[in-house]
This record gives C-alpha cells, sequence and structure tokens, in this order.
C-alpha cells in the first residue's frame, strides 16, 4: 500500500480529521474513557464540541444528566468560547466527587 | 509544602511521625487521617473505592488547597498525601497534616484542607459493591462544611 497519494477534500481549504476526547468518571460509563469526533484542522468552539458529542454519542445524554459538564483543554478548564483543535488534549468533566 | 498522590498503601503513622521531625519547633501539630469505610451511606457493604484522577489536575488541584491554606493561616509545615486507584475498606485515603506556631492554626488549616479536598479535587470516586458500582458525589454536608470558610473571618491570624 505504500505510495498510494494522501486524499485531500476538494479545494484543500477544509480537511476532516479526527479529535480525540476523553470522557471522566461517570462520563466514561456508555461509551468508554475515549471517543472520538471527526473535526475541522481550522478548529471549533467548545460549545461545538458538546453539541458534536451528544450527537455522536447519544447516550452521554443519559450520562450527564442535566449536571453540569466541564471542557478541559490540556490541562486547563476552559469556556465555553474556547477554540479546541486537532491536537489537543480534550476532555470532559462531570462533578467531581472530591476525595 | 508537599503534596503526593499516590497509587498504594501508607501508613499514617510514618507520616506523622516524619511530618513532626521536620516540623521541629512548631508548638502545634495536627493531623487528619481519612479510611474507607465498609459500608456506604445506605448500609450497604461496600468491597472498594476506586478513585480516578486526570493527568497533572488532580494534582494541581491538591497543590492549589495546601497553597491556598498557607496564605490563609500562619502554618509553618503542610503536607497531604491522597491515594487513586482501587482502595479497600480499612485503608487510608487521606493524610493531611499542618504544624504552626500555636494550635489554632493548625486545627484550622488541616480542617480547611480537608474540606476543600472533599468537594473540590479534582477526583471521580466509584463505590464497587454486591450490588455494582455507584458513581459518588460530595453531599450536601460536605458542601456545607465547605461554606463555612466562604464566611469565616476569625481565622488564626486574628486569634494569634
Amino acid at each position: 500500500m505504500a505510495g498510494l497519494p494522501i486524499l485531500r477534500p476538494l479545494g484543500g481549504r477544509v480537511s476532516i480529521n479526527c479529535l480525540h476526547v476523553e470522557l471522566c468518571g461517570c462520563l466514561a460509563d456508555p461509551y468508554g474513557r475515549r471517543v472520538e469526533l471527526q473535526w475541522t484542522e481550522a478548529g471549533k468552539p467548545v460549545r461545538n464540541l458538546i453539541a458534536d458529542l451528544l450527537a455522536a454519542y447519544p447516550d452521554l445524554v443519559g450520562a450527564i444528566n442535566g449536571r453540569t459538564v466541564r471542557v478541559c483543554i490540556n490541562e486547563t478548564l476552559v469556556s465555553e468560547d474556547s477554540l479546541v483543535r486537532i491536537g489537543d488534549e480534550v476532555a470532559l468533566f462531570p462533578p467531581v466527587s472530591g476525595g | 509544602m508537599r503534596v503526593e498522590l499516590v497509587s498504594s498503601a501508607f501508613d499514617p503513622a510514618a507520616l506523622l511521625g516524619a511530618f513532626t521531625a521536620r516540623a521541629e519547633g512548631a508548638g502545634g501539630v495536627v493531623s487528619f487521617t481519612g479510611h474507607a469505610r465498609g459500608t456506604n451511606r445506605a448500609g450497604d457493604r461496600i468491597d472498594a473505592l476506586v478513585l480516578e484522577t486526570y493527568r497533572g489536575m488532580t494534582q494541581a488541584s491538591m497543590e492549589k488547597i495546601v497553597q491556598d491554606a498557607y496564605a490563609r493561616f500562619p502554618i509553618t509545615h503542610a503536607h497531604v498525601v491522597h491515594r487513586y486507584g482501587r482502595i479497600t475498606p480499612g485503608e487510608a485515603i487521606v493524610f493531611v497534616a499542618a504544624a504552626s506556631a500555636h494550635r489554632r492554626a493548625a486545627f484550622d488549616a488541616a480542617d480547611y484542607m480537608m474540606d476543600r479536598l472533599k468537594t473540590e479535587a479534582i477526583f471521580w470516586k466509584q463505590e464497587v459493591g454486591p450490588k455494582g458500582n455507584c458513581w459518588i458525589e460530595p453531599t450536601e454536608a460536605d458542601h456545607l462544611d465547605v461554606a463555612r470558610w466562604a464566611t469565616k473571618q476569625d481565622d488564626a491570624n486574628a486569634r494569634n
């Protein structure tokens, strides 16, 4: 298979890639600890991340169960306006249990 | 300041001995150890607690709490050790120690660090028992405990 060209979408401006998202605590119950999302190279804000995750993994709605979920990018808790890019370490935090 | 996240069992008595030696000269040394219980709040048997962490953020959340304790109380030393992973009943989960010139600051700092660890430290905790696994969150009492510090003005500085 070596030597095959890498296919890119027409226009070459936007390519679809995978974003890896880590689901913490009870959020891992329905699908496991890591899930993937198709993502744009330009990145999208956190609010899109949540919407896309719930669309792709609908059982997360039950795991979230109306509670506040926080998003962590590269080990920093971020707001819903923050941009999420391919290659970021992304995690979804349900409310913590504490120690 | 020492803050440790550990995956294996620790000996609280040995930790306290070492802490007291390091805190030589302090007039007050206070420690607290939390142990895993064998039953949950409903009285059902628990075979184990499983504490999940997230990369460096769990450690960082604990360090922030201890730094805040130093800023708030005139303590000279603090040590926090917390387990993660699978913990069986009777094993120690958390050890907190504080030392100060006078007793009140050490008592308050240890109390403050525990209240915040119980509600804010980045852990997700599951009880594992014969009826299955159950995620647990801080109780209303835990939230009330930590809320005391939001309004408490009579810290150890004022009393020393």
